[in-house]
């Protein structure tokens, strides 16, 4: 069967493109309809409703859905506008749709290389073989590059409930709650441009990042040096306590502050829980409790620098 | 000036930096034709990003006085040259002053029905012209929603703050890569010797800006990745057709591991930008060992000298992460064994024409990587050593026989990674070992070979790491494997593209090869 030529018509398959088309203006108009016509917090209201019963899950969603609201608010209408164009110009656009496919179908198609045709030896394909594996092989690559997308999509709609164009700083994001609050102390305690000098069970790269510009020094215990940190002291690193460094090595990097802050059951003294008190206070309010912090900080001027 | 007006200043800098260093690799001819122009465009991005960032660097070493100073230096010396240049190339381009070679050379067979190389839009292309703009379209829709979706989150991954990050915002907040922080071995940072090109690219972003916002510093791997696919698509379009090329670059952008994972190139993390530079790297060898000078016409000779661009290449990406040195010298063994190959097995190369040109060949390459890792390397002795593994000094036959313990995990971990979790990554590994056991012969052409072999040297030098480091290979590879096959994305898919569509002209070059 020969193809057609370019510019005849086949009435039939443009016939089924006006369908696809006018049916794709209506369900994207009617869509970008709906999703402008109703207020965002419904769909976030049906969002929180089907997820987990969980705080995050919740936030999450209705996060998630705000995203994907404004996603559709702002990409449906193209749609509609980009499908009522091509259904106004049809024809052209059938010919367009042939020509890609014609296209498509050129590039994939396997090409028995020369040389080859007389060559004894056997082969392990066919050329028709090669052009289906192609295609198909084609297919299933952007097939799941599609999955990926709509993950994606979803994703970025969980990104969205936490970051909404926060910064970094602000949010402190992907970091422990006591990394967190421990920031958040060390800002309000210490000027901006101090240099403070760590003992600690962690390595404290999202301090060091977060507190800039102030400068954060630590040792590294030998043993802790190739140990894989993991989130919620699964793996306690070996650390140096204050006074297990001679006190040079301590003042070589001239701190402002002293900074002794632990989780690790192994490095936790109970008796020293409350020593800071501004940093108790701190707590307490942070998480509106009484008692005292499970974990131990406790930050000393060194004398160069005053506390604010 | 608004944020998004320095940032466009900022890649506008960078990019019009890089043609003007791609112009005098061409010793300042005019690129001829669309699918060059396309090509330089996407290597002027790399180059500029690059050497914009080495630049700093050597400015500063060399008392230049301060790295926040030197982006508006690279832009009235470098950019602004650039974009006269560029004004030249497109004004030579809209006059057809240069003939531009979209007629096709002759590579296809008569009556083949693949895209062929033309990059003609005429009707009777039987609609590859219609379907490349098409894809040329998809990547660029692709490209702006990858942008927008990295900018839409500030740096939250673990490396992109730990190791590169913080190095990126002290390096401009202190306004000297001889801070004195980044040179304190108790200073809290990951990695102190990791190379410098991402962190010094974000602190260039942070001078424009005259603030540091980690947001769009992100905006380093989405340009790595366009610079890429530009240059994937413009080389591919020289050796194998329009059609096949944007096939391919479009299958490339489409790559979940690189794409639409987050360590690719939606995060300001190494790899991808490792992979972009390598991945070009490969892309201008292959396109050297694919080229038969004899029978190129205008339209497939490579617009900037092959070697050359490749060693360039290589020095970035050891000039962005560790591993660009191992891959490096797997690419640099690889050459080395080719041609030793070649010199056995035919006695015309022995010749002393043939000798000459193979040296100045080597040298073309090893300049490059000299000139960005010498002062490199020279600096980073004074970086502290923490947590560095230390490959090179721990290598020995004792550890390597101490390590092989560690191999079968490796080996399995690795397999499992490429071909049982493709749902994850892609399909790419699946595609290049069928592509290499579906047409054998055509693996065993040198310009394919080499695809393939940098492919296991990198995996032998993955494992041989795993062998080698302090920690065990499962925390240690089983944390990282999947990052290192990332940089190894578009190798892969240069692999099943050379594979799948011949330049019919190399295959029957190969063909009449005398077998041994």
């Amino acid at each position: 069967m020969g193809h057609p030529q370019r510019g005849e018509q086949v009435p039939h398959v443009t016939a089924m493109l006006k369908v696809l088309l006018l049916s794709g203006v209506m369900v994207f108009a009617a869509t970008a309809a709906w999703l402008w016509l109703l207020p965002v917090e419904v769909f976030q209201r049906w969002a929180i409703e089907r997820a987990a019963p969980h705080e995050y899950a919740q936030f999450e969603a209705a996060g998630q859905a705000e995203f994907l609201v404004w996603v559709g608010r702002g990409a449906l209408p193209l749609l509609a506008a980009a499908s009522l164009l091509a259904l106004l110009q049809s024809a052209a656009t059938a010919e367009w749709l042939r020509s890609v496919g014609g296209g498509g179908a050129r590039i994939t198609a396997s090409v028995r290389p020369r040389g080859c045709v007389e060559h004894p030896s056997p082969r392990l394909w066919t050329v028709a073989a090669g052009t289906w594996l192609l295609r198909g092989f084609a297919a299933a690559w952007v097939g799941l590059f599609a999955v990926h997308v709509v993950r994606g999509l979803g994703e970025r709609g969980r990104d969205w409930a936490y970051f909404r164009f926060r910064s970094g700083a602000e949010v402190l994001p992907n970091i422990s709650f006591e990394n967190r609050d421990v920031i958040r102390y060390l800002q309000s305690r210490t000027p901006e441009h101090a240099r403070l000098f760590a003992y600690s069970d962690q390595r404290l790269f999202f301090l060091s990042y977060y507190l800039r510009p102030r400068r954060l020094f630590l040792r590294i215990h030998p043993e802790a040096q190739f140990v894989i940190p993991q989130p919620g002291q699964q793996r306690p690193l070996p650390a140096y306590r204050r006074g297990e460094l001679p006190s040079a090595d301590e003042q070589r990097v001239r701190p402002d502050y002293v900074l002794e802050y632990f989780e690790g059951a192994a490095y936790l003294d109970p008796a020293r829980l409350g020593e800071d008190r501004a940093w108790v206070e701190f707590w307490r309010r942070r998480q509106g409790e009484r008692g005292l912090p499970p974990y131990l900080v406790v930050l000393t001027p060194t004398g160069t620098e005053a506390l604010p | 000036m608004s944020t998004a007006a320095l940032l466009l200043l900022t890649v506008l800098s960078w990019w019009l930096g890089g043609v003007t260093i791609v112009s005098a690799l061409r010793r300042g001819t005019v690129p001829a034709g669309q699918h060059a122009g396309v090509e330089i465009a996407g290597l002027s991005l790399l180059v500029g990003m690059g050497l914009s960032s080495w630049g700093a660097f050597v400015w500063d070493l060399a008392g230049g006085g301060g790295i926040r100073r030197f982006p508006l230096i690279w832009t009235a010396a470098l950019a602004v040259p650039g974009a006269w240049i560029a004004g030249r190339w497109w004004r030579s381009s809209r006059g057809g002053r240069v003939a531009a070679p979209l007629s096709p050379t002759p590579v296809q067979p008569a009556g083949s029905p693949s895209g062929g190389t033309s990059l003609s839009l005429s009707p009777r292309d039987g609609g590859v012209g219609a379907w490349v703009r098409l894809a040329r379209g998809l990547v660029l829709v692709i490209w702006a929603s990858l942008v927008a979706q990295t900018l839409l989150t500030p740096q939250r991954l673990w490396d992109e703050r730990a190791i590169f990050g913080i190095k990126a915002a002290v390096l401009y907040e202190d306004d000297t890569v001889r801070s004195p922080a980044l040179l304190d071995p108790d200073f809290v940072q990951g990695h102190p010797r990791y190379p410098l090109l991402l962190p010094l690219a974000e602190a260039s972003i942070y001078s424009w800006l005259g603030r540091v916002d980690d947001r769009w510093a992100k905006l380093v791997p989405p340009l790595a990745g366009l610079g890429l696919w530009l240059t994937f698509a413009g080389v591919l379009t020289r050796r194998l057709g329009a059609g096949p090329a944007w096939l391919w670059t479009l299958l490339l952008a489409t790559t979940p591991a690189l794409t639409t994972w987050e360590y690719g190139f939606l995060s300001a993390q190494a790899d991808a930008v490792v992979g972009c530079f390598h991945g070009v790297s490969v892309l201008y060898l292959w396109d050297w060992l694919t080229a038969r000078t004899e029978r190129d016409g205008e339209a497939t000779l490579p617009p900037v000298p092959p070697l050359a661009t490749a060693g360039l290449m290589a020095a970035l990406a050891l000039w962005t992460k560790d591993e660009g040195i191992a891959l490096g010298l797997v690419d640099g063994a690889l050459l080395t064994g080719l041609g030793w190959l070649a010199l056995m097995r035919n006695r015309e190369c022995r010749s002393a024409r043939v000798l000459r040109g193979a040296f100045g060949a080597a040298a073309a390459a090893l300049v490059p990587v000299l000139l960005i890792a010498l002062p490199w390397f020279l600096h980073r002795r004074q970086l502290p050593l923490t947590e560095e593994m230390g490959y090179f000094d721990r290598l020995g036959l004792e550890a390597l026989w101490g390590g092989l313990a560690a191999v079968p995990w490796i080996a399995r971990h690795l397999v499992s990674r490429m071909f049982l979790e493709a749902g994850t990554w892609g399909l790419h590994w699946w595609g290049a070992a069928a592509a290499c056991l579906l047409r054998p012969r055509r693996a065993g052409m040198t310009a394919q070979a080499l695809l393939w072999l940098d492919v296991l040297g990198a995996l032998a030098a993955l494992t041989v790491a795993g062998m080698l480091a302090p920690i065990p290979a499962e925390e240690h590879i089983g944390g990282s494997a999947h990052r290192f096959l990332l940089q190894l994305t578009p190798v892969a898919v240069l692999l099943i593209a050379a594979q799948c569509h011949s330049d019919p002209g190399t295959e029957s070059a190969a063909h009449q090869e005398p077998r041994p």
